[in-house]
């Protein structure tokens, strides 16, 4: 075949190669258009002319004619709520699929390093001895980084090299031990009191995020989600052998290390504030892979856009559908899990 | 000969009832050096416990535990007038017990193992080394009553399901009097708690619907969840028997909410439960930050309190329901129940029900309790 | 650019070592064939050459420079290699995979360019499998798939191909085509070229020098048309060999044809 004609008709290719404009299009808008609808959702009816009233008073600094309730409600209530679900959503999404690329397995979760169980059991702990607030959220994130750290040191022993396999075993021993230590704070906990409040705790929530909580951790999210932005394309290569990613020229274990880090302050943080939110690292990817392809390099932001939307829609219904606030692993775990068989019914398993 | 054998009869039976007390009670009395003895005529009776169970009582039980159900030590202490026969309470128990008025009624209280009960569960065989002859437990906990019965231990089920704080007060407190020979003293604080409830909801009738008040029981904030005590629950009737409305009634039991089902809601009243250390102050000040109560009418009138704390956490039922609802009915409608002190009622009924004369700083420690009950802290003693 | 392997010695256990003091070197411009049976350590000494393995003593030495802990990453500029076999799990499509061999020349925070997708593409083209480009990885044959690791070799722009038995997957015809691709490619390149390979015949084929890792740690290593010998052969692989050259387009190719296992 004539080598010139190929690289004409490449020419033309590169936007037919890459992602259809409309499905980029979409996953830009739809983050947006979610976020505004958000705003009108919830249990206390605000008008959409109070919402906007109130948005727009707010960030121009004028005199508010609006009730102080409605305002409570979208500035205290709503807002910070709203923010802290697209950020843990994108987070938790992005980190899923980051670990699904580097174990080169899809049916990782960030939960695979450890991290929520150790984050679990920080919580309880604190939440045990009584703690405030601010102490179970900063055990948490502590534990949650330190169950990590001692799978990394685990899937080095020996000397060798934290080769994938030995990471996930490693992160099994982890999860199990910290497993077990939630299971005996569970077990002395008071059964009245702190025992419900664990429990509740771990089965996740967005309820009462404050703005004090968002300015805590949105560094520390942000600070992930900007480096596995930057690392997506790299992904790619991490999911190869160890050999064949070498010899492409990346330093494997300063990269799967990048990756860990980032994954873990992801993961971490978002359990402190919210707890433990399930199905969304591992259904999102899959889902995001369905509509861009498996390259890392539009796998990471699609993850971002529609791992935000998802977690906010989730979390619209735990806080409006009934009185009651439901918990968000139920939701997550009840709306995901259908619809993650669902999806392996249409793809059989392959991603196309 | 007639005269003879009836009273061979009489010495026969006698003689029957003394062995065979002796023998149910043979551990107990190696302990307490004195052999039991049956009154004449008195035991053995039967009663049925609160899980329908027949039980025969047949001596005066000097050894008692209680393994669950919180309340149920303070119950004692009204429907006996002493904790004397305790052996062993439940440690949340405990720990509610040192927090709260019982601690200073019965000090010995204190000093109870509570070592037998371990997360849920009673360990029987840590429970006999305390040699109790009877527990009092959870109705629906048959593998419990049965374990006790096994060795020997009388169980007697005690219920928690209801609404009714002061009816189900009553029935153990009968129920704890029927077992422990104290009918009477358990009838007087019965008698008493069903007749101020009787009063309260008299003068609550007279309450004309356009003036009904809507009344929110926070029952815990530990500003991540807010739970309320919902339908189905000692809140409902608190509310009814007073006259107000059940602010959270759609939902039941107790109930996580967010704060904006809170604003729809809207109450009038709110009463914080000693579940949790949360004060008016910190509903006031916004203490919690992703919280807002600013906006709603009960901070707005200064009407938030925190339920008193007298012999056992309030909101339940407890030995001081008659308190409770002449202390909430004179909050939430003072113009209509204005026919009685609260302090000088809460003095009376401790004098008169526990034999003891409040001074004034535990008058005031009862009516605005400190935050340990509810931070599960013990209390030191005053 | 010049690599020497100079005393290199190398086992997995200490007491079991598969090279002692072994020597050798590829010119630019020159293209070595490794031969040996199976299990006597072709691949790895592919993978000590290139570092993925640490030499127990002796270096690999690279343009004059030996190569030592530091450096160690930097030999990816330079080098391409292409594996036996990768398993690929995730489908990528075919210009995605040979784009991740532009890694070694990207700084660590950027992500492909144009530039990176049209050396890309001539690579493709290179192979000649560029009108595939759109297809996925699982989509194509054990064949095809082969050449897409040789495009993403040479996407890197290396100055060293290192290729671990290229044509094993492939049929008959494909063998011959990639042989004579890699040929075009590396001679119109002056890229120097390490080729491990089953078949003798296209090591005299194909290579300038070859290397013969016999057992017991022993090893041949010159010119091919005189290392590549019935007499080598038979010692090493133990199989009585008869060699058939004939003139073929200007050069001397060779028929070996095993007769007899010894």
């Amino acid at each position: 075949m004539d080598p010139v004609s190929h690289i004409e008709s490449w020419e033309a290719a590169p936007k037919r190669h890459g992602i259809p404009l409309l499905t980029k299009v979409i996953l830009v808008l739809l983050p947006l258009v979610v976020f505004v609808l958000s705003f009108g959702l919830g249990r206390y009816n605000v008008s959409p002319q109070a919402v906007w009233g109130i948005l727009w008073g707010q960030a121009f600094n004028l005199p508010s004619s609006y009730p102080g309730t409605d305002t409570s409600v979208i500035m205290v209530l709503r807002f910070p709520r709203i923010l802290m679900c697209l950020l843990v959503g994108a987070g938790l999404s992005m980190a899923g699929a980051a670990l699904q690329g580097m174990f080169g397995n899809p049916l990782v979760s960030p939960q695979i390093l450890g991290v929520s169980a150790g984050a679990g059991f920080g919580a309880a702990l604190a939440i045990l001895l009584s703690g405030s607030i601010f102490m179970i959220q900063t055990m948490a994130l502590f534990f949650g980084i330190c169950a990590v750290a001692i799978t990394y040191a685990i899937s080095r022993f020996k000397g060798g090299d934290s080769s994938v396999y030995m990471l996930v075993l490693a992160g099994v021993i982890t999860s199990a031990f910290f497993e077990a230590l939630i299971s005996i704070i569970k077990y002395v906990a008071d059964p009245f009191s702190k025992l419900p409040t664990i429990t509740y705790w771990l089965l996740g929530s967005m309820a009462n995020v404050s703005w004090q909580d968002l300015m805590m951790v949105a560094p520390i999210i942000g600070f992930g989600i900007v480096g596995l932005i930057i690392m997506r394309w790299r992904l790619n290569i991490l999911s190869l052998d160890d050999d064949e990613a070498r010899s492409l020229g990346i330093n494997i274990n300063a990269s799967r290390i990048m990756v860990i880090i980032f994954c873990t302050l992801i993961t971490a943080a978002s359990v402190s504030v919210c707890g433990i939110v399930g199905w969304v690292g591992l259904v999102i990817p899959h889902i995001c892979r369905i509509i861009v392809g498996p390259n890392h390099k539009n796998l990471i932001p699609a993850c971002l856009s529609v791992g935000a939307v998802y977690l906010l829609m989730i979390d619209n219904l735990a806080r409006s559908l009934v009185s009651t606030e439901i918990p968000l692993s139920i939701l997550t775990a009840l709306v995901g899990a259908p619809f993650f068989a669902y999806l392996l019914s249409k793809s059989g398993g392959q991603w196309s | 000969m007639k005269h003879l054998s009836s009273r061979i009869i009489i010495m026969l039976l006698s003689v029957a009832i003394i062995f065979t007390v002796v023998g149910c009670s043979s551990n107990a009395s190696k302990e307490s050096g004195t052999p039991a003895v049956a009154e004449k005529g008195k035991f053995p009776y039967t009663i049925t416990d609160q899980a329908g169970r027949n039980i025969v009582i047949e001596k005066q039980y000097e050894r008692v535990a209680m393994s669950s159900v919180r309340p149920i030590p303070a119950a004692y202490l009204a429907a006996t007038g002493s904790i004397n026969e305790l052996v062993g309470i439940n440690p949340s128990s405990m720990v509610a017990a040192k927090s709260s008025m019982l601690a200073v009624l019965a000090p010995n209280i204190v000093n109870l193992p509570t070592g037998f009960v371990e997360g849920n569960e009673t360990n029987i065989e840590e429970l006999m080394k305390l040699k109790p002859e009877v527990v009092f437990c959870l109705n629906t906990n048959k593998q419990e009553i049965d374990a006790l019965e096994a060795v020997g231990i009388r169980a007697v089920g005690m219920e928690t399901n209801g609404t009714d704080a002061i009816e189900l007060f009553s029935q153990w407190a009968k129920l704890i009097g029927e077992v422990m020979g104290k009918e009477n003293q358990a009838g007087a604080i019965i008698d008493h708690s069903r007749a101020v409830a009787q009063k309260v909801k008299e003068v609550a009738q007279t309450i004309p619907a356009g003036e009904k008040k809507t009344i929110m029981f926070l029952y815990t904030d530990d500003g991540k969840t807010i739970k309320v005590g919902g339908s189905n629950l000692y809140s409902q009737y608190w509310c009814e028997t007073i006259g107000g409305i059940n602010a959270a009634a759609e939902v039941s039991n107790v109930a996580v909410v967010n704060m904006e089902q809170i604003y729809k809601w809207n109450p009038d009243y709110i009463f914080i439960t000693n579940f949790t250390e949360t004060q008016p102050e910190d509903i006031y000040n916004n203490k919690y930050p992703g919280q807002d109560w600013s906006n709603l009418k009960a901070v707005k009138d200064g009407h938030v309190y925190k339920i008193p704390l007298g012999v056992y956490r309030w909101f339940t039922p407890t030995s001081d329901g008659a308190l409770m609802l002449q202390w909430t009915a004179q909050k939430v409608y003072p113009q209509y129940f204005n026919y009685y002190n609260i302090e000088t009622e809460i003095r009376n009924h401790y004098s008169k029900f526990y034999n003891y004369n409040l001074n004034d700083a535990e008058l005031a420690l009862i009516l605005k309790p400190s935050s340990d009950a509810g931070s599960y802290k013990a209390r030191t003693k005053e | 650019m010049k690599l020497i392997v100079e005393h290199g010695r190398y086992g997995y256990t200490l007491d079991n070592l598969l090279y002692d003091d072994i020597n050798f070197a590829v010119n630019e411009g020159e293209i070595l064939s490794i031969l040996g049976p199976n299990g006597v350590g072709k691949t790895t000494l592919l993978r000590c050459i290139t570092t993925l393995l640490k030499w127990h003593s002796g270096h690999t030495i690279i343009d004059g420079v030996p190569v030592t802990g530091r450096n160690r990453t930097n030999i990816w500029e330079k080098i391409s290699y292409v594996p036996q076999t990768s398993s690929a799990k995730f489908p990528y499509t075919i210009l995605d995979m040979v784009l991740l061999g532009r890694c070694s020349h990207l700084k660590v925070y950027s992500m492909p360019s144009k530039k990176d997708y049209d050396i890309a593409m001539h690579a493709l083209d290179q192979v000649g499998i560029a009108h595939l480009y759109r297809k996925k990885c699982n989509e194509i044959s054990g064949g095809e798939y082969q050449l897409v690791l040789i495009a993403r070799a040479l996407a890197a722009q290396p100055q060293l191909l290192i290729l671990d038995e290229p044509e094993s997957h492939l049929d008959f015809r494909n063998q011959i085509l990639v042989l004579s691709m890699l040929e075009k490619v590396v001679r119109e390149g002056n890229l120097s070229c390490i080729i491990n390979t089953h078949y003798p015949e296209h090591a005299m084929r194909l290579a300038d020098n070859a290397l013969i890792l016999g057992r017991g740690r022993q090893y041949l290593f010159g010119k091919a048309a005189d290392i590549i010998s019935a007499e080598n052969l038979s010692d090493v692989f133990g199989v009585k060999v008869k060699m058939l050259p004939f003139e073929y387009g200007g050069k001397t190719l060779s028929s070996i044809i095993p007769l007899e296992v010894i």
